[in-house]
């Protein structure tokens, strides 16, 4: 475990890569919500790190003084829980106009488009943050054979409902954006919802499944 | 209602951010200089985080349609008032009709335009600051246009007065020195890169926008290049990406980062930055957590002291 101060206000607390990473994280960030409403602005987890807003008011003492009460909060036993996902189906239509570039992943795996799409649709992939932009699910799990490079030019913009591999890691585009990942479909499904609390479709902890559906048959 | 007879090169609507949503991707935005905005707000009487006008570089007119109370701060403009040249930092009553004109730049990058009550444009998620990317907030998530008509209430004062005292609008900015903390990542940096960093003054790219501005000058070699997992980023942030040239992030940032984090602008000095254009110059200098927190305490307690100030006058003005 190790913590740092990125800004005046801004502190920061990074575990170490484990098995239970992704529980701990979820009851350290929980447990700082609840006990120090008082003092946060609000908290922001990655996959290995919080990060905690601190009011601009609260006093230098007490600001040096919370770290360490945080720590031994992140030092308290992780509570064991069976992880209950909520499993989001997200219908895409893969290739095509929507997925430019399916072919180019299908070609750097050795395997036809099809293949990619029974794939990309056999796994139910946790989202382990939000994050880069409004409702974006960072999600883990990508059969490794369908693991694809960035693009070496990111496109200038890429549409919303995008669903793009970069690495060994998948995603949808939540708003149109420039982006550097291959995109292979999408989904008119709305990931970034202003208007409604939480705005976002997706939660870290949840889990999503892509559904490869035909053109039209998206609402279906 | 505020008329937008011409927006300028890039005019928006922000308050002081949208915060609580970062877990949710969404980015804090709000003013780019928020002590200027918050200042503007304080002289006609609002709360600092009240919605205002970011107006970047000039040639922006707006004509007020009710009687109203303004104040202009931040970058150091050439106003106009119906062809009258105008000094920012004080409150200016108009009765309805009247030209607001921001005829030229002397120095800074963003003006502030308050209007009493503030600018009533509906909130979204707690906030009514633009967030461009996203389409949401201000004028229907986008910057102004011609044309374009933002409501306010009508404050009833129609004598055309203007109040003998200001306030001081650039204390705070014209400066080349921004003081950074050390990032989380300096290590990466050996010895003669940090001096190189802190040594040669950089130059903002024309590729800079309210999300981040990129730095022209000494490209900086990270001796590590192990791929970084994304963790939190906030506004005065400076990355280093694998080409070498910092960007440092500013309102519109993104929630997390995953290129080396050099340094961070401490808070005192993020209007420096917001009132550099590009071309402008800047030199880094480390300072400690300790020093930082102590000129942010001292700026707080020169903003109440303002703030205090303002009030007395404004009372003494309502007399």
């Amino acid at each position: 475990m190790h913590s740092f101060w990125l800004s005046e206000t801004c502190w920061i607390l990074r575990l170490e890569e484990a098995a239970d990473t992704e529980q701990r994280l979820r009851q350290i960030e929980t447990a700082i919500q609840q006990e120090f409403s008082e003092e946060i602005v609000e908290t922001v987890s990655t996959t290995q790190s919080i990060g905690v807003y601190i009011k601009p008011c609260i006093s230098t003492k007490k600001l040096e003084e919370l770290p360490e009460l945080w720590r031994q909060l992140a030092n308290r036993k992780v509570v064991e829980q069976e992880v209950v996902r909520n499993v989001i189906q997200i219908p895409v239509v893969y290739g095509g106009e929507e997925g430019p570039d399916l072919e180019i992943v299908a070609e750097h795996a050795g395997l036809t488009p099809q293949e990619v799409i029974e794939l990309h649709t056999s796994v139910i992939y946790p989202v382990r943050m939000i994050g880069f932009a409004p409702g974006f699910p960072y999600l883990s799990g990508l059969p490794e054979a369908i693991h694809a490079p960035r693009k070496t030019t990111p496109r200038s913009s890429i549409p919303a409902g995008s669903v793009g591999i970069a690495g060994g890691q998948t995603g949808v585009y939540s708003i149109s954006t420039p982006g550097g990942w291959q995109i292979i479909g999408r989904t008119t499904t709305e990931l970034f919802l202003p208007d409604q609390q939480p705005p976002s479709l997706a939660q870290a902890g949840d889990a999503i499944q892509f559904v490869a559906v035909e053109r039209g048959e998206e609402d279906a | 209602m505020l008329e937008v007879i011409h927006p300028g090169p890039f005019t928006t609507i922000q308050d002081l951010g949208r915060s609580g949503f970062q877990r949710y991707g969404v980015s804090v935005t709000g003013a780019m200089d928020p002590q200027a905005s918050s200042l503007a707000n304080l002289i006609v009487g609002n709360e600092p985080q009240d919605a205002v006008l970011e107006i970047t570089f000039t040639g922006a007119k707006f004509q007020f349609h009710q009687p109203t109370l303004f104040a202009v701060t931040g970058a150091d403009m050439l106003i106009q008032l119906d062809g009258i040249e105008l000094k920012g930092g004080r409150p200016i009553s108009v009765s309805g009709g009247e030209v607001l004109h921001f005829v030229n730049l002397r120095a800074g990058c963003r003006g502030y335009l308050a209007v009493h009550g503030g600018l009533e444009v509906p909130e979204v998620m707690g906030s009514r600051s633009t967030f461009l990317r996203a389409g949401i907030g201000g004028l229907e998530g986008r910057a102004l246009r011609k044309g374009d008509k933002i409501p306010y209430a009508p404050c009833g004062q129609d004598k055309q007065a203007l109040a003998d005292w200001h306030v001081p609008t650039d204390l705070w900015w014209k400066k080349e020195k921004v003081r950074v903390l050390k990032g989380p990542e300096v290590n990466r940096f050996d010895s003669e890169q940090l001096d190189k960093f802190t040594s040669e003054p950089y130059t903002i790219s024309p590729q800079s926008d309210r999300m981040g501005y990129r730095l022209q000058g000494t490209l900086l070699k990270s001796q590590d290049a192990t791929e970084l997992v994304s963790e939190p980023v906030t506004f005065g942030t400076i990355q280093v990406p694998s080409g070498g040239e910092p960007i440092v992030l500013m309102a519109d940032r993104q929630t997390t980062g995953g290129y080396p984090r050099i340094g961070q602008v401490i808070q005192v000095d993020l209007p420096i930055l917001a009132q550099k254009k590009p071309g402008d110059r800047v030199q880094f200098e480390f300072v400690s957590l300790e020093e930082a927190r102590k000129l942010a305490a001292a700026f707080r307690q020169w903003q109440q002291d303002i703030k205090t100030s303002i009030e007395v006058r404004r009372r003494q003005d309502a007399q």
